[in-house]
This record gives structure tokens, sequence and C-alpha cells, in this order.
């Protein structure tokens, strides 16, 4: 310890030394970091391999929790389809949906700011509870969504949400329905090609059709792909439509991954097959983020590459 | 860079102020905190309570928390694990077994002993009730009993008339003339939980799970055909909720818009009453028609527990004596916890109670007659969650018409069930 030399330090000259200060100002957002996300992190990291039932210290169980999962629990791969599934679904009409919209919204008229307002509501509403619930009400067995069917002539015996075969549906059409930041996103790249692209085409003689997959498509992929993967690792960890509106009913067909994971960690105390259950869906997740950033290079166009 | 400085003080200065709220106990004052769970009726008549559990111990200082039902069981988890176990919990007998061999319960024979916690107008039965392997961890705040709740509107005007002790097929008769008058249907047959089942194997003198809980208490699947059946016909009959066809938000909604009657508890009856403004009146659960014995039984409606790690536990017991002994506490909270475990308080009661409160109370003294109700029942084990959630997994497939040889089907439910309790035993 060299000190003697220098000058006393003070707290004013520690502060103003390069960097200090902005360290200081990160310092509450660090903290929240570190106590909310990294040591949850790697807690529940060595949670995985205990039996941990929340009211007695966790016990070392080493693999036991993974073979539960792979080998014994049937909901476990039941969830893991469900989940996949839905991403399967979701994210593909999602995005259609968004991109659909976002084309029809870039053209300047003078409602377009009210549309755009109005389509991206939703969103903003999007994760909430109340959402969820309404839901529930309006594809109740005789909610708002049958009365309408009835009023029109078509047949409203349908229990949308009580059926298996389309309660899984009813769900994925409320996650399409909050399109609205994807759309958003899509918006804002569509307005950034080029008007002079379109103008060079259409002098070429090309239709809105030749020109939507030869210049504003292409021109999207980068914006494409990030909406992917956002929206596949949402999907993957979706939880709230399907543990407010049906807890896993009818028959276990909408028991998302998370659901099932929530169900064994907190209503049944078993934190460490939890935890367990978490990790396994962080390499699913990690595997298709890296398939599809993989994939990129095969369909991602980017400008500076000069293609 | 000076104002920076000054704000930075600023803040820190805040933040030593802010330390001390956090452990705001007054001079001489002990401070304790207590959880409990129940409805909007319950954390009125509870806040009213503890205030003048306060009056009275000038001393103590109670800090209150309570949460719905199913927000309860994380939230309490949740603060035991963090070290931070409530001095004073609401327990229910599905928990008690689990989080008193976690060591999260303090054992109360010791203040019994000294008489700090005077029980000497409790029955032995009710006292045993808080017992598990012996040892005392929980006391009941009231006695119960299992109850049908219906709307006694909807049967008036189908003009039939549900009797106190109705056999299931007297049941089935005011059902099908209520759904045929109304609309409104059965979620009591058709609901085939784990308590359902428990019903019917009383009714045979049977229980769910045999004494030390290391298996099911029947092996004859029977019990469970004929409950499945039930709901099958009921279904197809019209009477009876076909599954997912309910459009209620919550269970009180439920007597509202989809159902009839419905199955709760006795102390329940003036919760539904305010939640719903209807009509709402109770009978005993019907008895299957070869009943042998009787479906009701009295149990313990839930418990006051004391945390092991609290350190006040003399304080703590204090409360828990308050509110099964002393009469200014019944004047306020009356039957929401139950009838009073202590004949003294049972007696002071009586004369006070609005007109809902004595139907609740002479409810109870009906059941509590010779022969009106079996045995009271033994605290469910700590894997009983599963085996139920493992019933209703079995039971939905059921009653979506998934499966066609019911007794093969009920025999491997018995098999995995038993399969859980084995396991869950040798640990």
């Amino acid at each position: 310890m060299q000190k003697a030399n220098r000058a006393p330090r003070t707290l004013g000259s520690v502060l103003n030394r390069s960097g200090v200060a902005g360290y200081v100002f990160i310092l509450p957002f660090i903290i929240g970091l570190i106590v909310f996300t990294v040591v949850p992190f790697f807690t529940s990291l060595y949670l995985a391999f205990t039996e941990y039932n929340v009211l007695s210290p966790a016990k070392w169980i080493g693999l036991d929790n993974f073979r539960r999962m792979f080998f014994e629990d049937r909901l476990f791969w039941t969830s893991f389809k469900v989940t996949f599934k839905f991403a399967m679904i979701q994210v593909p009409i999602k995005l259609a949906v968004s991109l659909g919209v976002a084309l029809l919204l870039a053209r300047t008229t003078r409602l377009t700011g009210l549309y755009r307002a109005v389509f991206y509501i939703p969103s903003l509403m999007g994760g909430s509870v109340a959402i969820a619930l309404l839901w529930k009400q309006i594809f109740a067995y005789n909610g708002v969504f049958n009365q309408i069917l009835g009023a029109i002539g078509l047949p409203s015996g349908t229990r949308w949400l009580g059926d298996p075969r389309t309660a899984l549906g009813t769900l994925i059409s409320l996650g399409v329905w909050q399109f609205g930041s994807s759309m958003l996103i899509f918006l804002a790249a569509i307005k950034n090609i080029p008007e002079s692209y379109h103008e060079a085409a259409i002098v070429d003689g090309a239709g809105p059709v030749k020109r939507f997959f030869s210049i504003t498509l292409p021109m999207l992929t980068p914006i494409l792909f990030f909406n992917l993967v956002n929206q596949v690792i949402g999907a993957f960890q979706a939880f709230n439509s399907s543990y407010l509106i049906t807890g896993g009913a009818p028959l276990n067909t909408t028991l998302y991954y998370g659901v099932h994971l929530y169900n064994r960690a907190f209503k049944h105390y078993e934190m460490g097959y939890g935890s367990a259950m978490a990790w396994f869906m962080l390499l699913i997740i990690a595997f298709f983020t890296a398939l599809i950033f993989r994939s990129s290079s095969a369909w991602v166009y980017y400008e500076s590459e000069g293609r | 860079m000076k104002r920076f400085l000054s704000v930075l003080a600023a803040v820190m200065v805040m933040f030593t102020l802010l330390a001390p709220l956090t452990v705001s106990a007054e001079e001489g004052k002990t401070t304790l905190t207590i959880l409990w769970w129940g409805s909007q009726t319950r954390h009125d008549l509870t806040i009213k309570m503890i205030e003048k559990f306060e009056e009275k111990y000038p001393d103590i200082d109670l800090v209150i928390d309570y949460s719905d039902w199913d927000g309860y069981w994380t939230k309490l988890s949740a603060q035991v694990a963090g070290g931070q176990t409530p001095d004073i919990m609401q327990m229910d007998y599905a928990y008690l077994a689990q989080y008193a061999s976690n060591k999260v319960l303090a054992e109360l024979d010791s203040f019994i002993a000294s008489g700090e916690l005077d029980v000497s107008d409790v029955s032995d039965s009710i006292l045993t009730s808080g017992q598990i392997d012996g040892v005392t961890y929980a006391l009941s705040t009231g006695t119960n009993a299992p109850v049908l709740l219906y709307r006694r509107d909807l049967v008036e005007a189908a003009g039939v008339e549900l009797p106190m002790n109705a056999t299931m097929s007297e049941y089935v008769a005011v059902s099908k003339a209520v759904y045929e008058n109304s609309g409104m249907r059965d979620t009591f047959v058709t609901d085939c939980s784990a308590d359902l089942l428990r019903f019917r194997l009383r009714s045979y003198g049977l229980n769910l799970y045999n004494d030390d809980a290391t298996a099911l208490g029947f092996d004859d699947p029977k019990y469970l055909v004929d409950m499945w059946q039930l709901a099958l016909d009921a279904q197809n009959e019209g009477w009876g909720m076909v599954p997912g066809e309910s459009s209620a938000a919550t269970a009180f909604d439920s007597m509202v818009v989809d159902a009839w009657s419905r199955y709760q508890n006795s102390n329940e009856l003036q919760a539904y009453r305010d939640a719903t403004g209807l009509d709402i009146s109770m009978v005993t659960i019907p008895d299957v028609d070869d009943a042998t014995a009787s479906a009701t039984y009295l149990k313990p409606s839930m418990f006051w527990c004391v945390a092991e790690q609290s350190e006040h536990k003399d304080a703590a017991i204090k409360f828990i004596n308050f509110f099964t002994n002393d009469p200014d506490c019944f004047d306020i909270v009356g039957v929401d916890r139950a009838i009073p475990i202590s004949a003294k308080m049972r007696e002071h009661i009586a004369p006070s109670l609005d007109d809902v409160s004595k139907e609740v109370v002479s409810f109870v003294d009906y059941v509590s007659q010779p022969g009106m109700a079996s045995p009271l029942m033994n605290a469910d084990p700590a894997c009983h969650t599963d085996v139920s959630e493992l019933l209703g997994q079995y039971s939905e497939q059921v009653r979506y018409g998934l499966v066609d040889d019911l007794t093969a089907f009920a025999q491997e439910f018995m098999d995995e069930a038993n399969g859980i309790l084995a396991a869950a035993a040798q640990k």
C-alpha cells in the first residue's frame, strides 16, 4: 500500500475521478439487478439440484429433479407440448397480422394517427389481469361472443374455453390481438424504406405485390428477425392468459409450461423442482434463439452487406 | 459538483431516516405480526377484534396482514422462507401436518400446562384435532360442519322443498325440479373432488385415508365409480354443470349466475349472503341412499398457530387465549370463524346472535346430536394436495366423456394415489 505521497482522499476527489460519478448514478439499478435478478438467477441454479419445500432448508439431491421431470412427471411433457404448440401457432399469426396492419397504416391519410393509436391500445393493456378476465367473460358459454354468433344465426353453443379443441385457440386469439408493439416496430421500419426504391420499381413496371416481395419484405427482414426472436421468447414464457383464464383446463390443453412450473413451485411448495423446470426452459429458449440466429444469414438482408 | 454532493447527502440522510421506520417498536411495547385469510366480512370483523385486544392489552401491538385463500399459502410460505414467519398465523387442516413437520409451528402444550392458554372449557376431541403425533401445534378457532348451501328462492319457485337431511335421490329430484324451473344447475354432484369422495366414503363409515395415511382408506373402486356415474348422469340429463360451461368469475358469483347449490362450510353462510345479496340457506350434505353412517362430520374450521421462531410466544399465546376465552372477542367476531370451541363462549354468544348466526349455531347443534355426524376427521397428510389434484385430473377426463371403463379407471387412480401416499410415508 503506497499511499504516503498522495493527497488525502476526500469524498469529492473520489467522485471527481472519471467514471465514479457515473457508477454512483447507476448504483440503484445495479443494486436492483443484483438483488432481484443476479442473486435469484444463481440461487435457482443451485436450487434446481435440491429438494426445497420453502419451509425447511434445501437438501441436495443431485439430478433427481431432472430425472423426475423427464421420466415421471406426465404433466411436464403435456405442458411442454402445449407451450410448443402455442408458440408455433401464435408467433407466425401474430407476425403476419402485425405486418399486415403495419402495411395498411403506412399509407398516410387523415385518420392514420387515430388508427395507429387504436390498434396499439390492446398492447398497452396487454399483459393486464383485467383484459384476461374480460376475455374469460367474452368467451364464456353464455358470454358476448356466443350471443353475437347467436344473433347473426351462427351456432352459438360452443364452450370456447371449456372445449379441449377450442380452448388453446381462444387463448392464442388473445395473444394475437395484442399485436400492437411489433406492429409499431414494423411500421417504423416500413417508413424507413426510401421512397426512391418504390419509384424506381414502378418505373420498371412492378405491381404492388411484386414490390412487396422484392422491396418491402427484404428491407424488413432485420426487423422481422428482431420481432421473431422477441415473440418466440415471449411465447415460451407465456403465463398470464392460462393462469387467469383457464387455469390449464380443459384436460390440460392450455397448461402452459410456466403455469405448471408455478403450480409445482408455489402451490405444492416444490421450489427445487420448479427451479429445475425453469432452467430447462432457459436451455430450450436459448436453443431456439440460437437456431433463429444461425438461420438468419440465409434470410435476413442487411444493406451494409451490399446485397 | 457541490450541488451533486448535497443531493447525495440528502439521499443518504433519507435512507438513514427510513431505517428506523422498519423497526418502530415503541418503548416497552411488544410487537406481534399476525396473518390470516378470509373474505371481506372476516377482514372487517378481525380488524375490529384486534383493536379491542390492543385496548385490553396496551403493552402488545399487533401488526396485521391478511389475504384471500388463494394468495395466502404463497404469502405465508414466502414469509417463512424469508425468516419472517408471522408470530400468529391462521392455519388450515390441509396444511397443518406440513407446517408442523417442517418445524415452523411452536408446540402449545407447555402453555396449556402452565395455564397461560386456558382450555378448561374445551372438549378433548377439539384439542386433539390440533395435534400432530400427540403434540399440540394448533388450536381450533371454532367448530364447523360441511354444508350444502342453496338458493332458497329458486327451490321455492320450483315448488319443491329440500329437507334438512336429504338423501341423494331426494337431492337429485330437487335438482331436476330447480333446473326445469330456472335453468340453474348443480355443481355439487358434478364437482367430483376429493371432498365429494370423502363425503361418499363417510356415508359408508370409511375415510379418504387410512389411520396413519399410508394408503387410501378404501379398496373398492365402486365408490369412485358411483360418484363419477352420478356426475355423468347429471351432465347428460342437463341438471348438472358440464365442465367448462361455468361463466362465474368467483365462487360467490357462481351462485348468482350458474348454480343453485354448492358445497361449503357452515361458517361461510354470512359471507355468501353478504357477497351475493341473495336468499341463501343451508342443509346437511346429502347422504347416499344406502348410507350406513352420516356423510356430515364436525371439523375444526381453522386454527391459530404460533411461530416456532417467534420471540414473543407468551404474547402470542395471550392473543389466542383472548380469541378462545374472552367474551369481548366474540361480541365482535361472532361465529365468523365458526362456533366457539369454549362451552362458556358458546353460551355467551347464543342470546346476542343475529339471525344468520343463529342459523349457523343451530345447524352445528343439530349436526352435533348423537348419530348425526360421523367422527371428527383426521388431519390430512402433507401429500393431500397431490392426491386431490390427481383425483381432479382423473375426474376431469371422466367428465369430458373420455373414459369407457370407469371401474378400471378408478382402480388406476387408486393405484397411483396409493403410490403417492406410500412414497410420502417413507420420507
